[in-house]
């Protein structure tokens, strides 16, 4: 890389101390021992199942990074994935149309993230305590609104259909607003102004600021998007047809810490920096991409259930550890 | 009234006021007192012995792992993995036990087994330069599969009965339960390491300015691997403590909510999340507040998620009171060296 040489920008040195490069490079190694544990891994069902499992937390990941590239974080995506079903279904109850359901739902979503953004930026609480403390709160408040009991998701064309729980061709609608949120950040991080000053306040924010970025609007933008891609995202999850796994009903506890700890960690395996300053949004896909492979093989090769935790916590640590210390090792160039 | 009157005599009404505010305890002792207070009058069986005893079993593990904590946070580090520790050292002792090891090697056996994860953490962090929230989280599955494999997910009954229980967390000593006798101890006597030796001062100096700490000749690496050990031994030993307590283990005791909860009381006890300045007299009192909070709503009828709550928006308001403080503290003391 330091000769700058073309020839040399896909080399196996590259790859592996590219950001996304070792991610992938483990993913593929992990999809050839379960396949070859187990021959049902590389079928067609089974890439349904890992892409179901994607739906449910890339996204979520994304947003994490818009964030972490500014050295925030949110920890309360896990109660707002939670919190919009339960108000659809609620508002739904209460007889209003979903046109109106899921509008205030999302704005619910919308609002948390707005508080978190305003919280951390006003009064200059850490991002970890604002959203740890709102994480109890809406936690909380999604507990007592829905008396822990799970409710169906009200059903009304197109709106179900749209909002996770159709089917087009056989691809899961919500897979498709994944994929699409996934260009439409990717862009945004890499291409557009907002992705540059998140960036550049994540690197060095008073350095920002002196040349004219808005780093508190930043800031509570992408908080702002974080929690409403974790409300959009909840309710795909909570309307996702049985077809593909779902329940088509809304639950207290979905998401939850295990969401907010999974969308960290891909975001992490995926080469975001926890600093702020460096991330890509392509590299939570992968992130997740690696989790969802773990998660399913693990159960398509029948290793105990609780093999998934422990492999989970070394694939952070060793991923982590690979990404630092390569890079460490790119940048004094031996 | 003068200033220089007020310096030398220290007898105006706003100054001790300023000065008892700016203390970093001094807002988590107020909020302490109103809420103390305010339960006590409204409730009459808020100074029960039962009440006591929630309150007093509620805090102990807290505060044992909230002065772990501290000391992390103060060095410029934190430990998401304590909550799956705190739940896998009890496991391994009762599986120690049950395979007819005694139960005082089982115990040191297990507190080791929870230094050594700290040990692995401090390493990870600090040699290999992993951040310490992705460290202690991938850290945190680790140890939580551990405790699922080994013990198979079953809850696992505690033996109960013998004067070594009762002392490790199982007994009463009056009203008071020996967990809380613990946390009081363990407190007392890291409160005393923080303000009196090398490693206190070594665990400040590291976090407010970790190259003027090296320059100096401060060992960082080893300061912050040592907070890493003590944090993750205290940890396994709350975990203990509580097991013999309840007479059951089970993998997911603890967990993140404990996790949570255990920098929650450091951070509104006044440490500073970002390192450099902590209290381990503030973490206590935080975990006594979490304590109060959690008996007196459940004396109030209160359901467990209005504490959740409630929690959540102390936590946002404790901080930023806090950091208040902490801007107030600075100016005064810049007043002060400015008269001079």
């Amino acid at each position: 890389m330091k000769t700058g040489a073309v020839g040399e920008r896909f080399s196996v040195r590259s790859i592996i101390t590219s950001r996304e490069g070792s991610v992938v490079l483990v993913s593929i190694v992990l999809t050839v021992v379960f396949t070859s544990l187990n021959t049902n891994f590389l079928t067609t069902r089974n890439f349904v199942t890992i892409g179901e499992l994607i739906t449910g937390n890339a996204v979520v990941a994304a947003g994490q990074v818009m964030l972490m590239v500014m050295g925030d974080i949110d920890l309360s995506v896990g109660a707002v994935y939670a919190l919009t079903p339960y108000l659809v279904y609620q508002t739904s109850i209460s007889g209003m149309p979903m046109e109106v359901g899921i509008p205030l739902s999302v704005l619910a979503a919308v609002a948390v993230g707005l508080t978190n953004g305003i919280v951390t930026t006003a009064f200059r609480v850490p991002a970890l305590i604002t959203t740890l403390g709102m994480d109890f709160a809406v936690t909380a408040t999604n507990l007592i609104i829905s008396h822990d009991y799970q409710q169906n998701m009200p059903y009304q064309q197109p709106y179900t259909w749209i909002f996770g729980g159709g089917s087009f061709y056989g691809i899961e609608v919500a897979f498709i607003w994944t994929a699409l949120a996934f260009v439409i950040l990717a862009v945004m991080l890499a291409r557009m102004r907002h992705g540059l000053w998140s960036i550049s306040t994540g690197s060095n924010p008073l350095g920002a600021k002196e040349v004219g970025v808005n780093v508190n609007l930043t800031r509570i933008r992408n908080f702002v998007l974080c929690s409403t891609i974790a409300g959009l995202w909840g309710l795909f999850v909570a309307n996702r047809p049985f077809i593909f796994g779902g329940i088509g009903a809304a639950n207290p506890l979905q998401g939850g810490d295990t969401l907010v700890l999974e969308s960290i960690a891909a975001a992490a395996i995926g080469g975001t920096s926890l600093f702020g300053g460096s991330g890509t949004v392509i590299g939570a896909f992968f992130g997740s991409l690696l989790i969802s492979v773990l998660q399913d093989g693990l159960f398509i090769v029948g290793a105990n259930a609780y093999s998934y935790q422990t492999l989970l916590g070394i694939a952070i640590i060793l991923s982590m550890v690979l990404n630092i210390q390569s890079r460490k090792r790119l940048r004094s160039g031996g | 009234m003068a200033g220089s009157n007020r310096k030398t005599l220290g007898v105006s009404t706003a100054g001790y006021l300023r000065r008892f505010l700016s203390l970093r305890e001094g807002s988590i002792l107020v909020v302490l007192a109103i809420i103390t207070i305010f339960f006590g009058v409204l409730f009459t069986n808020f100074d029960s012995p039962e009440s006591f005893y929630v309150v007093a079993t509620t805090l102990a593990p807290l505060a044992i792992i909230g002065v772990g904590q501290t000391f992390l946070l103060t060095s410029g580090e934190l430990d998401l993995s304590v909550g799956t520790v705190f739940a896998m050292a009890p496991l391994i002792v009762l599986i120690l036990y049950g395979d007819g090891i005694p139960l005082p090697v089982g115990i040191v056996v297990a507190v080791l087994a929870a230094m050594a994860v700290g040990f692995a953490n401090g390493i990870i962090c600090v040699k290999l330069g992993v951040p310490a929230l992705l460290t202690t989280l991938g850290m945190f599955f680790l140890v939580e599969g551990i405790s699922l494999e080994i013990s198979n997910f079953e809850t696992i009954t505690a033996p109960h009965g013998t004067p070594l229980i009762a002392a490790m967390g199982g007994g009463l000593v009056g009203y008071f339960p020996t967990t809380l006798i613990w946390a009081v101890a363990i407190t007392a006597v890291f409160a005393l390491v923080f303000s009196y030796t090398r490693h206190g001062l070594w665990t400040v100096a590291t976090g407010s300015n970790i190259n003027a700490s090296l320059e100096v000749g401060v060992n960082t690496t080893r300061t912050k691997i040592l907070n890493f050990i003590t944090t993750a031994g205290l940890a396994g030993f709350a975990g203990i403590l509580e097991t013999m307590r309840t007479q059951t283990g089970y993998a997911l005791q603890g967990g993140f909510p404990l996790t949570l909860q255990s920098i929650i009381v450091a951070v509104i006890g006044g440490t500073a999340l970002s390192g450099g300045s902590g209290t381990i007299v503030g973490t206590l009192m935080g975990a006594v507040f979490l304590g109060v909070l959690d008996d007196g709503f459940a004396i109030a009828g209160l359901n467990a998620n209005v504490y959740l709550l409630t929690l959540g928006f102390v936590l946002m308001v404790a901080v930023a009171i806090n950091l208040r403080v902490q801007t107030i503290r600075k100016v005064g003391r810049g007043g002060r060296q400015v008269s001079k």
